[in-house]
């Protein structure tokens, strides 16, 4: 006999799983096969460890914030669980310095909430009011009590202008989430990382290369940044000096043009260069953010070219002004 | 007597052949066009759920699911499901089943062409 809790309701397990002793109650839980396969059932314990059987198939990132699928799970300890987006916490913070990268992108660091936990390279949502909130990864590493986003100016964006034009120190800002997939686990140390974003995608990038080279990660960890323009390439230097430190990354800055002059860079489309410049895919986890129809294209094409799908990461950029 | 789902490896097998399987049905132009490689992950999942099933597995697929599932696919006919059903064995001879095995995987897969073909 084991406990749950879900909803401020407590539930018994004879020998049932959670599935269908919520459904039983008449709970509306949206599932499908049944069998541990469609992951329609995936929900999260924040109290309590599901067992291992309960989390076959799910990635490494889903599995290390204790998400499960509530069919297969026969909890053998009490679990308090919750939906899988649940998580609407909302924390006050407030803008600590804002600082032009490039042209058009800002670092924005803000003061980390008390009881804000995260894993560098989720994102979260910022907002300025009730009305208006976008979403930012975190860029820096979870022990600080700082935390830095990289800001993209859209032209027309209301929330990158305000942040950019009108918000200054000590403003407040809310925060919400943490949310999303896509971070650095130090399961195996030695395997090969591939980071690829384009844009302000640097910033999980950058979060996640950060928390690899904390772990001790000893595989090549190879980071391509793309911009259209070499002006796009912010960070280029702090990139260039972590890669002459260690000699396990290696930092491809790609353009899609550059003067006829200059070839400091890779030119040309970043999903081809990453395919010409990369080898051994089907040992590599790969994790790509930014324009989001070319993140997903790479996605298949890595997928294609012999990665493993469930060590493929995305973190798909939609903006909007 | 284990039970062709449990010879073949059960949950595990089927995530083992999952990744290998898609690939195949992605890159086949006989049948690539029936399948939206965007939504990836969903696709995935999707595909296990048929892995499953066609394993002998635990499912809850039926007659009727299938033949929702397929009938806005326009011109789909059998020559797409033997494909399916050849990629299907040339997966797992990739992962060694036996050939009795994936013999009986491909009847399975058979048994529900109808209702695949709304017919």
């Amino acid at each position: 006999m084991s406990h749950i809790q879900f909803e401020n309701q407590s539930f018994s397990l004879a020998k049932e799983d959670v599935l269908t002793v919520l459904l039983n109650a008449g709970l509306e839980i949206p599932h499908n096969c049944r069998s541990g396969n469609c992951q329609s059932c995936l929900m999260k314990a924040t109290e309590g460890t599901p067992p291992d059987t309960a989390q076959q198939g799910l990635k490494e990132t889903l599995k290390a914030q204790s998400y499960f699928l509530a069919c297969q799970c026969y909890p053998k300890e009490p679990l308090i669980i919750e939906r899988p987006a649940a998580n609407e916490s909302r924390y006050e913070s407030v803008l600590i310095s804002k600082q032009w990268l490039s042209h058009n992108v800002i670092q924005l660091k803000l003061q980390r909430p008390s009881g804000f936990h995260f894993y560098a390279g989720q994102f979260v949502t910022l907002w300025k009011d009730e009305q208006l909130g976008r979403s930012y990864s975190i860029a820096n590493l979870a022990d600080s009590d700082l935390l830095e986003f990289h800001i993209r100016i859209i032209p027309d964006g209301r929330f990158s202008n305000w942040i950019a034009h009108e918000a200054s120190e000590r403003q407040s800002v809310q925060l919400q989430g943490p949310a999303g997939d896509c971070f650095y686990i130090d399961d195996n140390l030695d395997r090969d990382l591939l980071l690829v974003g384009t844009g302000t995608g640097l910033a999980p990038l950058q979060g996640i290369l950060h928390s690899a080279l904390k772990a001790g990660h000893r595989g090549q960890i190879d980071l391509f940044h793309g911009a259209i323009e070499p002006t796009g390439l912010y960070n280029s230097k702090q990139l260039s000096e972590i890669e002459a430190q260690h000699e396990q990354v290696s930092y491809h800055p790609c353009v899609l043009k550059q003067d006829a002059q200059t070839t400091a860079y890779l030119e040309g489309n970043i999903s081809e260069l990453v395919l010409q410049n990369t080898s051994n895919l089907a040992s590599k986890k790969a994790y790509l953010c930014g324009d989001p129809e070319l993140v997903k294209q790479l996605k298949i094409k890595l997928f294609l070219a012999g990665m493993n799908s469930k060590e493929i990461y995305l973190d798909a950029f939609e903006a909007s002004t | 007597m284990s039970s062709l789902y449990e010879r073949i490896g059960g949950a595990a097998a089927v995530d083992a052949a999952v990744d290998t399987f898609y690939r195949k049905v992605l890159s086949d132009d006989r049948v690539n066009g029936y399948f939206d490689a965007v939504e990836m992950d969903a696709q995935i999942a999707k595909q296990k759920g048929f892995l499953t099933m066609v394993f002998g597995g635990p499912n809850s697929y039926t007659g009727q699911d299938m033949r929702e599932g397929h009938k806005h696919l326009i011109g789909l006919n059998d020559s797409h499901v033997d494909a399916i059903i050849e990629l299907l064995g040339k997966t797992l001879q990739e992962l060694g089943v036996a050939e009795s095995d994936i013999a009986e995987v491909a009847h399975i897969a058979n048994s529900v062409r109808d209702d695949i073909l709304n017919r």
